[in-house]
């Protein structure tokens, strides 16, 4: 029984996870801001959920589940090699708008907010990514990052006050392209 | 649930829950009282819907940047390197290490699609290992054998072949002039005289020739049944290493003899008894010297 059980979860991820690269990669490039990482942060994450397939539990959501690994895993593991020796700021390399999505010719306004989000910290842009891009509850956020939900909701507040900011000091705040 | 107004908490976080609707009703209720007397809380309350924007328009740009046809190509790698067989259960280390290197340019592939940067030995070998299932033709194109830790080419090779199923094998070409063509350029990109003959062994069924890439260097692999049914490969690769003689030992479940001579390694491996892959290692060694 156990054995059957396993394989319907295996199953589970192995058919479940295809539709989801994308929003995983999406994920990954929201925290590295590198279309490289992003890769080898998603396959790192479908090789600890295949591994791990048992502790999926078939029907609930396949995509908090695998995003509370990336989560993980950039955190635990990837995060530190990312980071310049020294004065190390993740932050400052932070490139949502890749060369893909300028050659999409996506809508400006589009890329003005990705721009924006850019500039938050790592904490903020991935709660607003998760609460606001994904459309995750806050409790449902506060369960993927594995942190308070009062914590989430300070990220977020925080984001927004600095978004707001930015918008009182107008376009000239904006990277240049 | 929640107290009275006056005494409720006003904060930004608060406040923020009430613009996403994170409030149940009776607490947002109360809360709209409570703004609708509060300038302070009104100012707030605005500037965090000035921090609003669109989102999720915004992040589906990015959705539609993502490389979904490589993802895709790593996930089924990633699906045939752990499901059954002998390549099961490696460390996460292990298996994550060496895909963060870069690794050599491989043949173009059919769709034109640059070659990606974290191309993992995993993702290539399940192309060999579900091509060689459904259709035997992806096995005609060099593959690669992405570098692994300094132990070198026959870890490497060992866990290509610990993948191998004897079906993997039944599927490779079964014409002689493909079989042949596989074996010419082997031959071409090693250097290396390889003919049918050479490569024959009596307690063997030879199934085919695949060139793969190591590190940057050709890598032959003649894969063979052994008994009808085991999988069995034979593996050179160009070496600087001074020869040497045959030695045993066991990778990835397979039992492995291995041996340097005339600038080549050499390795016999398979889930055959040790006595037995001495005997084809030393008729190889024979046959090559």
């Amino acid at each position: 029984m156990a054995v059957s059980n396993i394989s319907e979860r295996r199953r589970a991820v192995e058919t479940g996870l295809p539709p989801l690269l994308k929003n995983l990669w999406r994920y990954g490039m929201v925290l590295t801001g590198d279309p490289d990482m992003a890769n080898e942060l998603v396959q790192a994450t479908c090789l600890r959920a295949l591994e791990r397939c048992e502790q999926f539990e078939p029907g609930t959501q396949l995509i908090r589940w695998t995003y509370t690994i990336l989560s993980s895993i950039w955190k635990n593991e990837l995060r530190s090699r990312s980071v310049r020796q020294g004065q190390g700021h993740v932050d400052a390399e932070i490139a949502l708008v890749t060369d893909g999505i300028a050659e999409m010719n996506t809508n400006i306004l589009a890329r003005q907010v990705l721009k924006e989000v850019e500039e938050l910290p790592e904490g903020q842009r991935e709660a607003v990514f998760l609460v606001y891009g994904e459309g995750l509850a806050y409790r449902e956020a506060a369960e993927v990052l594995d942190v308070p939900v009062g914590t989430v909701m300070s990220r977020l507040a925080a984001a927004r006050s600095k978004l707001a900011g930015m918008k009182d000091q107008g376009d000239h705040l904006l990277p240049a392209e | 649930m929640t107290g009275p107004a006056e005494t409720m908490n006003l904060s930004d976080e608060k406040l923020l829950a009430y613009i996403d609707g994170e409030l149940d009703v009776s607490e947002s209720t109360a809360l709209s009282d409570e703004i609708e007397r509060n300038p302070s809380a009104r100012e707030r309350l605005a500037r965090l819907k000035n921090g609003g924007r669109p989102f999720a328009e915004a992040f589906d740009a990015m959705l539609a940047a993502a490389p979904d046809d490589k993802l895709q190509a790593m996930f089924a790698g990633l699906v045939a390197q752990t499901s059954g067989g002998q390549g099961q259960g490696q460390a996460d280390d292990e298996t994550i290490v060496p895909f963060r290197q870069r690794t050599q340019p491989q043949a173009p592939r059919a769709k034109g699609a640059p070659l990606w940067r974290m191309a993992a030995a995993a993702v290539l070998l399940a192309a060999v290992f579900t091509g060689g299932l459904i259709s035997g033709g992806v096995l005609n194109k060099p593959q690669q054998v992405a570098e692994a830790e300094a132990s070198g080419w026959r870890e490497a090779a060992a866990r290509y072949v610990a993948l191998f199923s004897r079906e993997t094998l039944e599927g490779m070409p079964a014409s002689s002039s493909e079989r042949l063509a596989n074996l010419t350029k082997a031959e071409k990109e090693l250097g290396l005289k390889l003919s049918v003959s050479r490569l024959e062994d009596p307690d063997l069924d030879f199934r085919g020739t695949q060139l793969l890439t190591f590190a940057g260097k050709p890598l032959a692999q003649v894969a063979y049944l052994y008994d009808g049914q085991k999988p069995v490969a034979l593996c050179i690769i160009a070496t600087e290493n001074a020869s040497a003689p045959l030695a045993a030992e066991k990778r990835q479940g397979l039992n492995v003899v291995h041996w340097v001579e005339g600038g080549y390694g050499y390795m016999v491996l398979g889930d055959v008894p040790e006595e037995e892959l001495n005997r084809i290692a030393e008729r190889f060694r024979t046959e090559f010297s």
